[in-house]
């Protein structure tokens, strides 16, 4: 095929591309139209429930109680993205190398001891929180997490033992935990992550609090994975 | 029409332009931005359809969230490997060889 | 015991649990583990069929939340058969895989990755074959699609990172996909149970648009032609026993979904035109498939596309489901059964094959198919296990694949529904052409090139896979007499005949 025919050909499918993709849209677009301006959704089952879900904001009652179990199971979806970014393993390949730099000044070292303290303090309010109004394990967990970035990146938090088995039990133990009240609900109530009414709100305390540093770990070595912030096999050319 | 139509319609078109940027753009990042362009638009969808009644309805929110975390995760990992495709091929596109004659 | 009375739950909570302490403790007690969640999941299944069996079909109600404001488990006939599929295929690989890797540094890297993924893995399917919500299906998919792809990227070669990309890409779009249909029927009926959903569904546009885009999201998960395209590179570079689960449970999963959504939520004025397309794709995916997987030069690239070919048939079955709905439901249920054997047929006899293929690949330590020549003498269980497997691929008798493949296709023919029945047996001729390919190499006397001694482990494993095939087309009715429990009458009115 000759350089012109291909790229009128290239056009040519570019435009039957946009042409479905819009095809789609306005099918999608009508959809949604048509959904009717009365509330339709489960707030009013969420209401009726609140009084027994041991917390009193209800956005924390659906994630932690009514609907825990999707997010037991999306913590293992951060879980497994830890692993995954750990399996991608560089020490085979000395071309390309990506390392981030790391700025070392002063002025970030000094704000970084002044905001650290106020990180930590905020995200133990977020947790707390969460349980009567807007906060929570992710909210706190991104907190945690922005000061383990802005750590890594400063050299202050040095990365070569951040596989070691402390690390490892530290990411993992969120989930673990989670997972260990959910078998225990099963043993002693019946159902999975059944939470006796009298220990809701302290099981779902608890469970915050280690998700959120559990996140914030995972959200911090995620970012050093990807950036390439490793002590092992990664040797400046 | 109302402020949750116009807000579900805003996420549909989100959708579609990430979905059409995922489909062409050949830089393997500006397919992953143009896919988190198309989830905020399925997120915004949701939360518009929360916004109904007379308080927000919790669910919706709680789905949300459950979706940025996985969509988070998804999006650390694959732009991991899109480092490690470009530091063991090279390339920052899939491109096609010829025995990938599906 | 206490736990006796739900031993459903650590169909999920045993191999997560399992995954999530040995990625932090690292290969101390490894096998020890693996074993425990192997004895774990076999006596979990064992009593969750008792109790189906005693009981009925029954909800594992989360949390006590009863629906629509939780999320509940459905176990009936269907998800348990795929328990009992997930548990015979997830013991086998998990057996083959203390045997699969090596010694050195990079080996002993894959192997430290390969097993806290595996086990979520193998927990997540669990996971989808429980649930009967449609949120929690979408996290459910997500976190077996990114296990599944950091498993194809495990080995960290251009083309597995390749071909893993490329699945990431296709399985987000998909799930996204996927999450705006669940988000349409939620803004119009506010309910994401299943239960709750099939009662207050209706035929209207939304409902439409919303079954169409989960049905494109769930056919690419499921790698239904013509969005089959990303299976062969991923499936054909990842490890073998990757590819094994990939091929076997992976792709039944986006299967599933779809199934249980056309049996109980889609209004039936709906779902014959639905069936209809997704009949159309599956042959031409049988077709296609097969054509391609006979001009393969790379054995696990013949294997990958016959997987896309093999699948093809089990869409064969909504079409042939919709025959009788209204009329005569002995062509129902007739095709039903054919459909979900297809699945429990090519997962046992698709696992047995990629598992053997990594033996011979470890043997030669190359998969190109010329390399196969004289390894049939050398190891002769394997080559046992890759005819086991392909009499039940072809559907030969008395392979699972043979009572499948029988069952759609005299329900095609007794309804003189002639193209179907023609697709479906030039595509077993097909599969009889392209495994050929790799049986005739296998066989020859000449020897040449390099051999090494594989772990007698592996062999095993994919011989008795390879025999469960067998042993499961032997005999139909016990896989059949777990099926029916619980689904609607228009399914299991032909089995009823046959109990």
């Amino acid at each position: 095929m000759s350089g012109r025919s291909r790229m009128s050909f290239r056009v040519i499918q570019r435009t039957a591309l946009g042409a479905g993709i819009v095809a789609l849209g306005l099918a999608l677009g009508s959809a949604v139209l048509s959904i009717s301006p009365e509330a339709t959704g489960l707030a009013r089952q969420v209401d009726g429930a609140m009084n027994v879900s041991g917390v009193a904001h209800p956005l924390t009652a659906v994630l932690l109680n009514f609907r825990g179990y999707d997010t037991l199971l999306e913590i293992g979806v951060l879980l497994v993205a830890v692993i995954a970014v750990w399996s991608l393993d560089y020490r085979e390949e000395k071309r390309f190398h990506l390392q981030a730099p790391i700025h070392r000044s002063p002025v970030l070292r000094v704000g970084m001891g002044i905001l650290l303290p106020v990180i930590f303090i905020t995200a133990g309010y977020m947790v707390w929180a969460g349980s009567y109004r807007p906060g929570g394990a992710f909210q706190s967990g991104a907190l945690l997490g922005a000061a383990g970035v802005t750590l890594i990146s400063s050299g202050m938090l040095v990365a070569p033992f951040a596989r070691g088995p402390l690390v490892r039990l530290f990411l993992a133990a969120g989930f673990l935990m989670f997972i260990g009240v959910a078998a225990g609900t099963v043993l002693f109530k019946g159902r999975l992550l059944w939470y006796p009414i009298e220990y809701a709100g302290l099981l779902i305390l608890a469970i915050e609090t280690l998700l959120a540093f559990s996140i914030g770990a995972a959200l911090t070595v995620l970012f050093a994975g990807v950036a390439g912030f490793f002590g092992k096999g990664e040797e400046r050319p | 029409m109302t402020v949750m139509h116009l807000f579900g319609l805003t996420g549909v078109a989100l959708f579609c332009i990430g979905l059409f940027g995922v489909m062409t753009k050949p830089h393997l990042l500006k397919k992953l931005l143009s896919l988190n362009i198309a989830s905020a638009g399925v997120f915004l969808l949701m939360v518009a359809l929360a916004s109904r009644g007379d308080r927000p309805d919790p669910v919706p929110h709680a789905l949300v969230l459950t979706g940025i975390v996985i969509s988070v995760s998804a999006t650390a990992y694959a732009v991991g490997l899109a480092a490690r495709l470009h530091r063991a091929t090279g390339m920052v596109t899939l491109e096609v060889k010829p025995e990938d004659d599906a | 015991m206490w736990t006796g009375q739900q031993p459903e739950v650590w169909q999920v909570a045993g191999p997560m649990i399992a995954a999530a302490m040995t990625f932090a403790l690292g290969s101390r007690g490894r096998k020890t583990l693996v074993g425990v969640v192997i004895a774990l999941m076999g006596w979990s299944t064992l009593g969750t069929i008792v109790k189906l069996i005693g009981e009925g079909p029954y909800l594992h109600v989360i949390g006590g939340w009863v629906a629509p404001l939780g999320i509940t488990w459905r176990i009936d006939g269907l998800s348990a058969v795929m328990l009992v599929l997930t548990t015979l295929i997830g013991a086998g690989i998990s057996v083959y895989s203390l045997g699969y890797f090596g010694t050195s540094s990079r080996e002993q890297h894959n192997e430290t990755y390969f097993w806290p993924l595996w086990l979520f893995l193998w927990g997540s399917l669990n996971a989808v074959f429980l649930s009967g919500d449609i949120f929690n299906w979408y996290v459910t998919l997500e976190l077996s699609g990114l296990a599944a792809v950091a498993l194809i990227t495990l080995s960290n070669k251009p083309d597995a990172l390749t071909g893993g990309m490329r699945y990431l890409i296709i399985a987000l779009v998909a799930s996204l996909f996927y999450l705006l249909g669940v988000a349409l029927l939620y803004g119009e009926y506010g309910i994401l149970d299943l239960g709750g959903l099939s009662k207050a569904i209706e035929p209207t546009h939304l409902t439409m648009v919303a079954m169409s885009v989960m049905t494109i999201g769930l056919i690419a998960k499921a790698a239904l032609f013509p969005l089959h395209f990303w299976l062969p590179p991923a499936h054909s570079n990842a490890p073998s026993p990757v590819s094994a689960v990939l091929s076997a449970l992976v792709v039944k999963s986006g299967f599933y979904i779809l199934l249980r959504l056309v049996i109980e939520v889609w209004p039936a004025e709906m779902t014959h035109a639905l069936a209809q397309g997704l009949g159309i794709l599956g042959g031409a995916a049988i077709l296609w498939g097969s054509f391609l997987a006979i001009k393969q030069q790379r054995l696990k690239r013949l294997i990958a596309y016959s997987t896309v070919a093999q699948l093809g048939y089990v869409f064969l079955m909504f079409p042939l489901m919709t025959i009788g709905w209204d009329t005569d439901t002995n062509w129902t249920s007739r095709a039903f059964a054919g459909g979900i054997y297809q699945v429990v047929a090519h997962a046992l006899a698709k696992a047995s094959l990629f598992l053997a293929a990594g033996v011979l690949i470890h043997a030669r330590g190359s998969d190109d198919l010329e390399g196969l020549r004289g390894l049939g003498e050398k190891l002769p269980l394997t080559v046992t296990a890759m005819a086991l497997a392909g009499i039940s691929l072809m559907g030969i008798p008395p392979g699972a694949g043979f009572f499948a493949k029988w069952m759609l296709l005299t329900t095609a023919i007794y309804s003189q529904h002639w193209s179907w029945a023609a697709i479906m047996l030039i595509g077993g001729l097909m599969a009889v052409g392209y495994l050929f390919r790799i049986y005739r190499r296998l066989l020859t006397h000449v020897d040449h090139g390099t051999f090494h001694q594989p772990s007698r482990i592996m062999e095993f494993a994919a011989l008795g896979l390879a025999g469960l095939s067998l042993l499961f087309g032997l005999s139909s009715m016990p896989l059949l007499y777990v099926l029916r429990i619980g689904m609607p009458e228009q399914l299991t009115n032909y089995f009823w005949g046959m109990m």
